[in-house]
This record gives structure tokens, C-alpha cells and sequence, in this order.
């Protein structure tokens, strides 16, 4: 937990760096997890920091800063892929006409095809080590939905891997 | 599965990424905000923006009086005015009074999706829609549209085209288009598609909102296809080029040429292939969607222009002369990965080539109107093709260069990249008049 008040991420530029900076390590793992290049990931650093800079004043409590990051910086990094996909998409449209749906048989790939929400979960749980406990202060739902939502997103994860032929423990 | 959750975490604990670049980020990050907040205050940038969109409307309205008064005969239609201006085509579709309304809505959950109308004909259908929301919503789109017949049945091999919806107000406006090989064999349609949103609430981490929806609608073609049998072949600097036949249709013109496979050069695309009239009037290529399909050198390939099936022209030629190509046997990049250095490269255009993470990049000093991705096939030296799970490319246009990116997943050291486009032109004009 960060010692800075809300009043002073908000209205204060050091605070706000000084916060960012605490956690700067966690966006980049998770910026990288997406992008898997290095300058990349700098440059969504940059960009979540600038969209973080430009809603501070919209978060509710300090206590939720690291998760609101870690989701801003998910969500960037689905859009800038998306994007990239799209771009993707129209080329391989151009040579064979067909919608083209191969998907990778890798984990990761599965966890980016879950919407966002379960995205964010799986994130959250598994790669920043939140409890569940932590996850539903953070999240603000009962504990017993959160629980619910990472098992079902569990599932959607190994049916995915099942279908796309890839391997299970 | 925990276990390979562990081990996924694992791969990114140690990221070698100094502190000192991060900081740089974070900064640029405050930096780039704050300079966003004074030009705010100063009220620049909704200015501009506002012009912009005041330009582009009186122009179109301006061009056409036509256009004006198909526009005004059905509220709501402005909306498509910024959509198809890109589309003289389209807009003829419109000016010619060949939009069909459609004006069905559905409404689920908190998302409403309305199929204001459709402009189709034999080989394609264009579907303009809206989705509006009580709620604020950020990312609004489509996705995983079908279109199937009242049967069920989906259309055969058809290629499906999104664009990112245009916002105004709380309406959200864009079209999505399907081709298919074969004419569509029905009238009765069911479009059912996913509509996303996200909630802008909660500033950018909101819920997604998503909700699978059907319309049923009837769209007929009126509209016989105009061909030209051409059966020529010309030669541009050496090079071969057999031209089969133009198919103009009201949503585009379809141009079957191929390039000889035994030319001595590899073309890879006809860059200002137009048709012109009488009065010099010019329909180009498509500048917003599916430009081509199938592969050069076969017989089937066809090149796609706005459509001119609603004007009557005295004389029509087919023209180009710029085609982008280079030598047969230089056709490819030789990267050296391990030591990031480009071991060939036709006419040495490219340099600063990096590849770390699955990305390989390289840049180019910029040149107007240039912007295609050079990357195609994936070779190791023996000329075994190296298969990608995925294909993400990119492209960052500076002031002075042009950087292309591309994931390539590969433990060799040395690979061979097929061109699939290249700075170079061989240069002659061609006319082929129709009629």
C-alpha cells in the first residue's frame, strides 16, 4: 500500500509519479505478458501513465490505485492489439477471401480471447498474486461472485485448450 | 493448470528493462497529459475538430445537390455522410436512390443496434448500422458478424470487413461489408452479429457490456453486373501483364488482370489503376477497405476500384502506370537476427533493424503516400516455410521515416522475409479503353 492520500494523487504531480513509480514494475510484467517487446511496453507505460494522469481524479480510493492501473494498462494493451489484429485481418481477407480464425494453441493466447473482465481476473490472481479476498475488496463484489467468475473463467481457459489441441494438467 | 499459470507469470519477472527508461516513460506519460490540459484550456483542439467535420459536410453537400437530396429524404442518413466520402461509388449508390432502408432496431440489455439500410448487389451487400446506449460507452463495435438466409445457411466464401464506428452525440455509426465469390443465391437475411461496448464509467477499466442480437431483413438485387471482355496482354518494361476483364457493379468494379509468372520481375501491386471517362473524371482504387484478392500471379486475381456502374459515361480506358516490383531473384529480405543486421535488401532501403521479443523491425526514410508492410512469407535458408501461431504487424510513421514491425517467432538465426510489397516502381503508362 502506498502512503500518499487521494488529495495528493490528485492534485499533486509528485504524488501521482511517486505512486506510478511504486508500481511501475507490475505494469510493465503485464505490459509485456501483451506485447512481448520491450519498447513496446515503454511506450504503453507512457500511455497509461498519460491516461492515469488525466482520470486521477475519477478514482475512488487510494487503496485501489494499483489494480485501476494494472486495469488501464490490460486494457490498453487489448486495444493496441486488436488494432494490430484488425490491420492483420484485412491483409489476410485480401489474399484468400476467407474469414481467418486460426488461434494459437499457447495459454496466453487463450487468456487474451476471454473478455476483458475474466482477462482482468486471471491477471489479477494469477499473475499479481492477488487473494481472493483481495480481489473482492479491490473489485468491490462479494467474495463468493469473485470466486465464481475466476473458476468459470478457469474453465472457459481449459475448454479452449482443450479445442485448440494444446495440452492440460 | 495452476502450475502453467505459475510458469506463464514466471517468463516475465525478469524483464530487462532499465530504471532509468521507465522513468523516461513515466514522465513523457505526465508530460504529454499536462500539455494536453493547457491546449484545453485554450479550447484548440475541439476547434479544430469541429471544422473538420463542418468542411468535409458542406463539400460533400456542395459536390453533389443529388447527394444533398437523397440525404435529406431519410432522417438520419447524415450520419453516413462521413462514412462514405471515401466512396464515390457508394455515394452514387446513395445519389441514385439504390439505398434500401431498412430502419429495423433491436434492443438488448443496455445496447440498442439499428440497420438503418443496406446497398447491396450480386456479389456483396454494404450494411450501415447505428448502436446507441442509455449508457456512456467508449470502444463500440461489431464483432463476430454472420449472415445467413432464413434457412440458416451462411453465405459461402464471403470476406467480412469492419471498421471502428464513427461517434456522434451518444450514436455510434458504421458500416460492415460482405463479398462473396459467388452471386448470393437469397434475399432473405439474418445478420447476427455481437455488440460490444465498453462502459466509459469508471474511466477506461469499466464493464464490458456485450450482446449477441439477430435482424431479419430483405434486400433484392436490382442491378445487373456491366462486363468488358479486354483479353489483352501489354508489356511494361519487359514485363508481362494479361488484362481479362472489367465487372462493374454498383458496390465496386472488379479489374481481373494477372502478372506473368514468367517475368523476369515480381510485381506486387498496381498503385493508380483507375478508369477514366470522357471528361477525364477518375475511379480509383478503394481507399478504405479490401483493395484485391487472390494472389498476383494466378489467373483469378482481380483488383478492386470505386464502383462509376451508376454514371453513363461516353468513353471509358482502363489505365495504370506505376507497378510496384522488383527483381524476381532479389524478391526478399535476408535478416541476421542474432546480430540484427539486414543481409540483403534489394535496393538497401530498409536499416535500423531490431528484433527482440518476437518483433522484428526495420525503417525506412519516409515517402509519401508509401505505408504498405513489406513482410510476406517466412523462410529459413533451405526455403522451408517458418509458420507463425499469430500475424501482428505495425506501423509508426515519423516526420523523416517509416518504422514496419512484425511478430515473428523463430529460433533461427538467419531467415529469409518474401516481400510482399517494396519501395520501387517500374513506370509506364497504359491505356485500355472499354468503350
Amino acid at each position: 500500500m502506498v502512503n500518499v492520500t487521494r488529495k495528493d494523487f490528485r492534485k499533486n504531480n509528485d504524488a501521482f509519479v511517486y505512486v506510478i513509480t511504486t508500481y511501475r514494475e507490475d505494469l510493465l510484467r503485464t505490459a509485456m505478458a501483451f506485447l512481448k517487446n520491450k519498447d513496446e511496453a515503454l511506450e504503453a507505460i507512457q500511455e497509461v501513465t498519460f491516461r492515469a494522469f488525466k482520470k486521477r481524479r475519477q478514482l475512488k480510493d487510494i487503496r485501489y490505485v494499483k489494480t485501476w492501473m494494472i486495469r488501464i494498462m490490460i486494457n490498453y494493451c487489448n486495444d493496441l492489439l486488436k488494432k494490430a489484429k484488425r490491420q492483420t485481418d484485412e491483409r489476410l481477407l485480401e489474399n484468400e477471401a476467407t474469414v481467418d480464425h486460426s488461434m494459437s494453441i499457447w495459454l496466453e493466447d487463450a487468456i487474451h480471447h476471454l473478455k476483458r473482465a475474466d482477462q482482468e481476473l486471471i491477471y489479477l490472481k494469477y499473475f499479481h498474486g492477488m487473494t481472493f479476498p483481495e480481489l473482492a475488496e479491490q473489485l468491490r463484489l462479494p467474495e463468493s461472485t469473485v470466486k465464481t467468475r475466476v473458476y468459470s473463467a478457469l474453465d472457459k481457459l481449459k475448454t479452449q485448450l482443450v479445442d485448440e489441441g494444446g495440452e492440460l494438467s | 493448470m495452476k502450475k502453467q499459470l505459475e510458469e506463464w507469470k514466471k517468463q516475465y519477472d525478469h524483464v530487462e528493462v532499465t530504471d532509468n527508461d521507465l522513468d523516461q516513460a513515466i514522465e513523457a506519460g505526465v508530460q504529454k497529459a499536462e500539455k494536453q490540459q493547457r491546449l484545453k484550456r485554450w479550447g484548440i483542439a475541439p476547434f479544430v475538430t469541429a471544422a473538420i467535420i463542418f468542411i468535409s459536410f458542406i463539400t460533400v453537400i456542395n459536390a453533389s445537390p443529388a447527394f444533398a437530396a437523397q440525404v435529406a429524404k431519410f432522417p438520419g442518413l447524415e450520419r453516413f455522410i462521413e462514412l462514405v466520402q471515401f466512396d464515390k461509388g457508394h455515394q452514387a449508390a446513395i445519389e441514385s436512390d439504390y439505398f434500401q432502408v431498412i430502419d429495423k432496431t433491436v434492443t438488448k440489455g443496455d445496447l440498442m443496434l439499428t440497420l438503418d439500410g443496406v446497398i447491396r448487389d450480386q456479389n456483396g451487400i454494404v450494411l450501415f448500422y447505428t448502436v446507441t446506449s442509455e449508457k456512456e460507452l467508449d470502444n463500440v463495435r461489431l464483432e463476430e458478424s454472420t449472415m445467413t438466409n432464413a434457412k440458416g445457411e451462411e453465405m459461402k466464401q464471403y470476406a467480412q470487413l469492419y471498421n471502428p464506428p464513427v461517434k456522434d452525440g451518444d450514436t455510434y455509426s458504421q458500416t460492415i461489408e460482405f463479398f462473396t465469390e459467388e452471386p448470393i443465391p437469397f434475399d432473405d437475411f439474418t445478420l447476427t452479429t455481437e455488440v460490444v461496448g465498453v462502459e466509459t464509467l469508471d474511466n477506461d477499466v469499466g464493464n464490458q457490456l456485450r450482446e449477441k442480437v439477430s435482424i431479419d431483413f430483405h434486400a433484392e438485387n436490382t442491378k445487373e453486373a456491366i462486363d468488358y471482355q479486354v483479353d489483352e496482354t501489354v508489356t511494361v518494361k519487359g514485363q508481362k501483364i494479361h488484362i481479362n476483364s472489367v465487372t462493374i457493379q454498383p458496390l465496386r468494379t472488379s479489374i481481373n488482370l494477372y502478372a506473368d509468372p514468367e517475368n523476369d520481375m515480381r510485381i506486387f501491386s498496381f498503385d493508380d489503376i483507375a478508369l477514366v471517362d470522357e471528361n477525364g473524371e477518375e475511379w480509383s482504387g478503394i481507399q478504405n477497405g479490401m483493395t484485391a484478392s487472390g494472389t498476383i500471379e494466378d489467373e483469378n486475381y482481380e483488383v478492386f476500384l470505386q464502383s462509376n456502374y451508376f454514371e453513363q459515361p461516353e468513353s471509358l480506358v482502363l489505365t495504370f502506370s506505376k507497378i510496384q516490383a522488383v527483381d524476381r531473384d532479389k524478391d526478399y529480405l535476408r535478416f541476421d537476427l542474432k546480430n540484427e543486421q539486414i543481409l540483403h535488401d534489394p535496393n538497401d532501403k530498409f536499416y535500423d533493424m531490431e528484433y527482440g521479443n518476437g518483433w522484428l523491425s526495420v525503417t525506412m526514410d519516409r515517402m509519401e503516400g508509401y505505408y504498405m508492410n513489406p513482410f510476406g512469407d517466412i523462410l529459413d535458408l533451405d526455403g522451408n516455410k517458418i509458420e507463425q501461431t499469430r500475424s501482428n504487424s505495425s506501423h509508426i510513421e515519423n516526420d523523416a521515416s517509416s518504422t514496419f514491425k512484425q511478430s515473428i517467432q523463430t529460433n533461427e538465426p538467419i531467415i529469409d522475409v518474401k516481400l510482399s510489397s517494396y519501395p520501387n516502381w517500374i513506370e509506364e503508362k497504359v491505356e485500355i479503353p472499354l468503350k
